[in-house]
């Protein structure tokens, strides 16, 4: 009498797997049937049940739990003896369904047509695994319970996302064994309630979402605050009512999937006690912030050139020159009047701490200080700062640099160059007839053709180069460690894309292009110089013909 | 010492029937009869002269226990060892099985490849028992 070991042959296996997915393929009829027979039970009073019902309903729930895992699926048992002992219950009694009970069993039933779908498509020919690329950080899933409403999906998909449009739960759940970038949900009913034939969108939700962290977009009929409340409870990110807004779920979907975490805030830490300056840094690096000593306080101008701090740290004592008066300085130059100012001081003084404010400091923390309180009143600082920054410092429709800061941004990178010995290339692009896109097709067409192209530079190029709109339909970047012709090769890929991009309008197509002047950094680091050459590079590329890039 | 060779396994779920008797046969190595209901079972069950036999307990028509009362009523089965399979695997439920004179219950859902070994454990162990008390 010897153990039987479980060794499976071959051909036993074969069997076994044809016999599973025999089970799988019939999942969706049995479910049917039992779905059926749930609707009846639930919408009418006892009396008026059929005879049987109940106990047909509950003996075909019971053999599923009793059998889903025998057959490999054992979340389908797991499902049908929620059912099944809610079901049990109302069969060994007389009384009605509760709405408790219900609820228990609704959702039991949706979870295992959910799981039938998903076990089947795992399983099915109907899709091939070779087709299931791994999304990129532009690939989006729409899921909508209505495929008729979906008219600016077009759109989304003109301003460079690929968007994978499902209206069945099988094409869904297909489409997310690879988390996309974000996943937009268009549903007609209430997020709560929505249901793709049949199948509650919560429970399809749920399912797909194990593990994976996206961004979820709802939009909804109604804006009303419950349907708001629902998409949120349901993980929504944002949410638009219908009729959506192009443009304002293109900005969100951006702002999403953009690859860039959140910068660490930099803290320009200026205190002539070595030590002290060093345990400050140690602190703030912990709680993830990049610092900067500075001992020297004479030192601090390059230092804030070249750090770009969001925050100082300033010690209000210092030999040779004093934390206020520092701050007095930093403050005369515009470039810097934004930028928070914290004092630290042993000083506990108040007319004095007010003193040390007026002289342009934005807060005084008192030593010694306690390095959480000294984390909490830098990070609510930067943060505030950066929004405010933020505010100032873009343009408002294409949310690049304004002319001002850019070309502020211009001289920083210019003398950081120069000191860093590094090379840096200016490029200035200026949309081809575009007085006539707006003629045509009206300003708020001519808008989102600027946004594109905004949004194309900022997608294209690195991060660390400085994109900006100088004026109307004229752009400009800063290409830091770039040579002219690095700098040609990469702005060249972009025209080349954008002049394919196809732009809508009234039911119309155009497109448009773009031509580009490219400058170097000269030697003598004036900065006006590399402006206007690459300005008249532009000009060169104009009375060229337009839609190319000129060197100067 | 008996061998456990035949088992007649009394079940109304088709699935169930395909899976747990290509177990039984292809990994076990027994001989298989399947009966779709009490009736059925009823029937057939002296003929075929199982060593063992598996009863769902929950059928259509006829249920498990049913036809347990009905195997012990006949002077051929009376002794017939029976092994229930439910999904209701509650202690005392179990316990009011085996009262009722069952071996053993097997709880659904089963792993199938599991299933061969685990009836041989059970009819191991009452061929132990049996032995222990001396009765031959």
């Amino acid at each position: 009498m010897n153990p039987i070991s479980p060794q499976l042959s071959p051909a036993l296996q074969e069997q076994l797997k044809s016999l599973r997915d025999g089970y799988a393929a019939k999942l969706p009829d049995k479910l049917t049937q039992i779905e059926s027979l749930w609707q009846t039970v639930s919408s009418e009073e006892r009396a008026q049940w059929p005879a049987d019902a109940m106990f047909t309903l509950h003996r075909l729930v019971h053999s599923l739990a009793g059998s889903g895992a025998t057959f490999g699926f054992p979340e389908l048992s797991l499902h049908a003896r929620r059912a099944e002992t809610e079901l049990k219950t109302l069969a060994a009694s007389d009384g009605e369904l509760e709405g408790a009970q219900r609820d228990l069993i609704n959702t039991a039933l949706a979870d295992l047509r959910t799981y039938a779908l998903c076990s089947q498509s795992a399983g099915s020919v109907e899709i091939d695994e070779s087709q299931v690329t791994p999304h990129g950080r532009r690939d989006l899933v729409l899921l909508s319970d209505d495929p008729d409403t979906i008219a600016w999906a077009g759109a989304i998909e003109t301003f460079g996302y690929k968007l994978c449009v499902c209206t069945s739960p099988r094409a869904f759940l297909s489409a997310m064994k690879e988390p996309p970038a974000a996943l937009i949900i268009n549903c007609e009913a209430n997020p709560l309630e929505a249901r793709i034939e049949g199948v509650p969108l919560s429970s399809l939700l749920a399912t797909s979402r194990a593990g994976e962290n996206f961004p979820i977009i709802w939009t909804a009929r109604h804006g009303d605050l419950r349907t708001r409340l629902q998409a949120v409870r349901l993980g929504g990110s944002a949410f638009f009512p219908h009729p959506v807004d192009v443009d304002s779920l293109l900005v969100k979907l951006d702002d999403l999937t953009s690859p860039q975490s959140p910068e660490p805030f930099r803290v320009l830490i200026v205190d002539d006690e070595p030590s002290l300056a060093r345990l400050f840094g140690l602190v703030l690096r912990q709680a993830g912030m990049e610092t900067r000593e500075v001992t020297e306080p004479l030192d601090i101008m390059n230092h804030l050139v070249d750090f770009r701090p969001d925050i100082i740290l300033m010690d209000v004592y210092m030999p040779g020159c004093k934390g206020t008066e520092l701050a007095a300085v930093i403050r005369q130059q515009e470039a810097y009047l934004g930028i928070p100012i914290v004092f630290l001081s042993v000083e506990a003084d108040i007319g004095k701490q007010q003193e040390a404010m007026r002289q342009g400091g934005d807060d005084f923390l008192a030593k010694p200080v306690e390095p959480r309180n000294l984390v909490g009143a830098i990070s609510t600082r930067a943060t505030r700062a950066r929004v405010l920054r933020q505010l100032m410092v873009r343009d408002s429709l294409t949310g690049l640099l304004n002319h001002t800061n850019l070309k502020e941004q211009l001289e920083i990178e210019v003398s950081r160059a120069m000191r860093l010995n590094q090379n840096l290339a200016l490029a200035m692009l200026d949309l081809d007839h575009f007085k006539s896109v707006n003629d045509t097709y009206g300003h708020a067409t001519g808008d989102r053709v600027l946004r594109s192209l905004a949004r194309m530079l900022t997608q294209r190029l690195r991060a660390t180069d400085v994109v900006g709109r100088y004026g109307g339909e004229e752009f400009a970047v800063i290409l830091t460690g770039a040579t002219a012709q690095a700098a040609a090769k990469r702005l060249d890929e972009v025209r080349q894309s954008f002049a394919e991009l196809a732009h809508f309008a009234n039911g119309q197509e155009f497109k448009v292009t773009f031509s580009c002047g490219i400058s170097e950094a000269p030697p003598n680091g004036e900065s006006a110089g590399i402006s206007e050459a690459a300005d008249k590079a532009l000009y060169e590329a104009k009375r060229a013909g337009r839609n190319r890039i000129v060197l100067a | 010492m008996a061998q456990l060779q035949k088992i007649m396994m009394v079940e109304d779920d088709p699935d169930i029937q395909v899976v747990a008797s290509l177990a039984l046969e292809a990994v076990g190595g027994f001989e298989v009869m399947v009966c779709s209901g009490g009736t059925e079972a009823l029937e057939r069950v002296e003929s075929f002269a199982p060593d063992l036999v598996m009863l769902d307990v929950m059928m259509p028509g006829m249920d498990g226990p049913t036809v347990l009362k009905h195997l012990r009523e006949r002077p051929q089965t009376k002794n017939l060892p029976i092994v229930f399979m439910t999904a209701k695997a509650q202690s005392h439920e179990i316990a009011l099985y085996k009262e009722m004179g069952a071996l053993d219950v097997v709880t659904k859902p089963f792993d199938p490849m599991m299933l061969p070994q685990t009836l041989l454990d059970i009819w191991n162990s009452n061929v132990l028992a049996q032995s222990g008390v001396g009765t031959t």
